[in-house]
């Protein structure tokens, strides 16, 4: 059964968003950063990677971009996650190769809906 | 003195001149005279007296022929000394007829009369008287005879002595007229001369006199202006060149005066001029003093805006990190279904306060933004129909806890507008949630029409309640910030009372309007326009698009 990554920095929010998804039945791995994130996404080949934007280190634009320029991570959607509401961080992380964007805080309703739209 | 001086001069000399001519005319006439006494004299009297010279010695000659005539006894020589006798009386007739030629006076023919009849008696009585009676007797006693001749001889010589004198008294009077003559031209030259030097003197000296006064008066004049002083003026009278010299004079002493005038004129106008310079200056430099400290204050309120805002962005961050999890895990619990009530009440609380909190936080942010200029609008096609539908459905929850029903009106031919779609529902969002908190039992409509405002089409949105209303006195502070009408109300409704004043500025920002009706218990219409694409002088001004993001940091 394919699963679905959670990328963020914060242990609360990697919580949230794990135990919503784990509670509508989805399968899920946690990264606390984004290097993490690539490793296991490369090991386990995720059905959907739910990527946190700003994080120290390697940050949500620059892992997206590293992955959709893989050609063994490209085919995986990427849905970012933040709490950035300007439409410019929005259109960053277009650009980056998210399919979507979801505002913090997480509605529960909304996250399943678009977990739903990507894993079966 | 109406004349030059050259004039002057001239006359004077003219003065000189004619009595100089007067003089020489004069002398000519007394030399005249002198020589026509001279001509006389040499002409009438020397030979008038040479002539009565010759005379004189023919009656001695024919007086001594009588006594020959006594002596001589015998007929021839007697009738010799008779030839004798008739050639001196015939050289004594041309004498007569010489001196008749050279009569000067009456008197002097009276004279030469005298004398030729004395002559006659002579004649006569020699030959009717002597000579008869000599022949008569020839004895040689002869005396008696030549004596009685004497009366005529003596009348004779009284008569040519009567002729000399008058010949001596016309000479003497002639050489009497060339005296006087002599005289009287001594005494007119020296008078004539003495008069033609006192003369041309006053001429020259009154001249002179004059002239140096009035030369004199131009020197003080003079020196009065070099000194500076440019009062008075000469006022020559006089035409002459002295005079045109004291007028030109004059002229350009009131020139110099005009132009000193004039120039202090200048200068005060230069002093003021300066003076109003400096004023200027010191206004200037008050004034560029006053522009730096309003730049320095500027600026430090830009510094003071900046750390506000980025401390508003900061702190917003900084508060939704731990909101989102407080929000998160009472979803968690919820979900999870063990929350037993009425403990479950409670967790709806938590939630409803925390998206509550949220929305003031985010509003909070706005508002700072918008103060800012730094208010990001994201302009789009927005499909009015979905966002109405939106709209209903986002109302609805909140209205139906208050029983209200939502009505919602938009006509069909209204389409899409270009506009900051998200910013335009927060706007609706506001209005709508506000009827809805301060409505009960009644009903919340919102409806859509097509309006325009002056040329610029538009569509406008009314969000009409029925709820308590808004007092009139309050409704001007409405869209001000932190005015909710009173602190009771705030109590009693959530809010920041940043809602309004957060919608009018963003509608602003779009280049629309909003607008309050509304009657206490009655109900309130909101009534926003928004034009149906982007206004370019709203763009430019509250706008500030240009400046750089604030976003919310990581």
């Amino acid at each position: 059964m394919s699963f679905i990554l959670v990328v963020d920095d914060n242990l609360d929010n990697r919580n949230i968003i794990g135990q919503m998804l784990s509670f509508s039945g989805f399968k899920v791995e946690l990264a606390a950063d984004a290097y993490t994130a690539i490793k296991l996404a490369k090991q386990h080949r995720p059905a959907l990677i739910l990527m946190d934007l700003s994080m120290p280190g390697l940050d949500g634009w620059t892992a997206t971009e590293y992955i959709k320029r893989d050609p063994e991570l490209a085919r995986i959607p990427v849905v970012a996650v933040s709490g950035h509401v300007t439409r410019n961080d929005i259109e960053r992380a277009r650009q980056s190769g998210c399919a979507e964007f979801l505002s913090k805080p997480i509605e529960y309703e909304h996250l399943i809906a678009v977990a739903r739209r990507y894993v079966q | 003195m109406r004349f030059p001086i050259r004039a002057k001069l001239l006359g004077a000399l003219a003065i000189d001149l004619i009595l100089m001519m007067v003089l020489g005319y004069f002398a000519v006439h007394q030399m005249a005279t002198m020589n026509e006494r001279a001509v006389f004299i040499e002409r009438h009297t020397i030979p008038s007296l040479d002539t009565v010279g010759d005379m004189t010695t023919a009656i001695n000659r024919y007086r001594a022929r009588q006594l020959e005539f006594l002596i001589y006894t015998n007929s021839g020589d007697r009738n010799r000394i008779l030839d004798q006798m008739r050639a001196i009386e015939s050289e004594m007739s041309g004498y007569f007829l010489t001196y008749r030629s050279l009569i000067g006076s009456p008197r002097e023919q009276e004279q030469l009369d005298a004398v030729e009849a004395a002559w006659s008696e002579v004649v006569k009585a020699n030959h009717e008287r002597f000579i008869p009676a000599v022949r008569l007797v020839s004895d040689g006693s002869v005396q008696p005879f030549y004596s009685r001749m004497n009366p005529a001889y003596d009348a004779l010589d009284q008569a040519m002595a009567g002729l000399v004198q008058e010949n001596q008294r016309q000479a003497r009077a002639s050489l009497d007229v060339v005296a006087a003559s002599y005289d009287t031209a001594r005494t007119f030259i020296m008078f004539d001369t003495v008069v033609a030097i006192i003369i041309s003197a006053a001429i020259g000296l009154v001249l002179s006199a004059r002239i140096a006064r009035r030369l004199r008066r131009l020197v003080e004049a003079t020196n009065r202006v070099s000194a500076g002083n440019f009062v008075g003026s000469i006022n020559e009278q006089i035409r002459d060149e002295i005079g045109d010299l004291a007028r030109a004079f004059d002229q350009m002493l009131a020139s110099l005066r005009h132009q000193r005038s004039e120039l202090e004129d200048r200068n005060r106008a230069l002093q003021e001029s300066l003076a109003r310079q400096a004023q200027l200056m010191e206004e200037i430099v008050r004034g560029k003093q006053a522009e730096a400290e309003a730049e320095r204050a500027r600026a430090a309120a830009e510094a003071a805006s900046q750390a506000k805002s980025a401390f508003l962005a900061t702190m917003s961050h900084e508060l939704r990190t731990p909101l989102n999890a407080i929000l998160g895990y009472a979803q968690l619990l919820h979900l999870s279904k063990s929350v037993a009530e009425p403990n479950a009440q409670y967790l709806e609380r938590i939630l409803a306060s925390g998206r509550h909190l949220l929305t003031l936080i985010s509003d909070v942010l706005d508002f700072a933004k918008i103060e800012q200029g730094a208010l990001e609008l994201e302009y789009s096609q927005v499909h009015i129909p979905t966002l109405v539908d939106e709209l209903v459905a986002m109302t609805l929850p909140l209205a139906q806890r208050h029983h209200n029903q939502v009505q919602a009106y938009c006509p069909a031919e209204i389409d899409t507008i270009e506009t900051d779609g998200r910013r335009l529902r927060q706007v609706l969002i506001n209005l709508l949630g506000n009827a809805a908190k301060f409505t009960e039992n009644g009903t919340i409509r919102l409806e859509v029409t097509s309006v325009q405002h002056g040329d610029v089409a538009g569509i406008q949105f009314a969000v009409i309640d029925t709820g308590i209303g808004i007092p009139r006195d309050k409704q001007d502070k409405l869209f001000q910030p932190f005015s909710q009408i009173d602190s009771s109300v705030t109590r009693r409704y959530e809010g920041t009372g940043l809602g309004l004043a957060l919608s009018k500025q963003i509608v602003q920002a779009l280049g629309g309007t909003i607008a309050v009706e509304s009657d206490v218990g009655v109900g309130s219409t909101f009534t926003v326009w928004i034009p149906t694409r982007p206004v370019s002088a709203v763009n430019s001004s509250s706008l500030a698009s240009k400046l750089p993001l604030v976003g919310e940091p990581a």
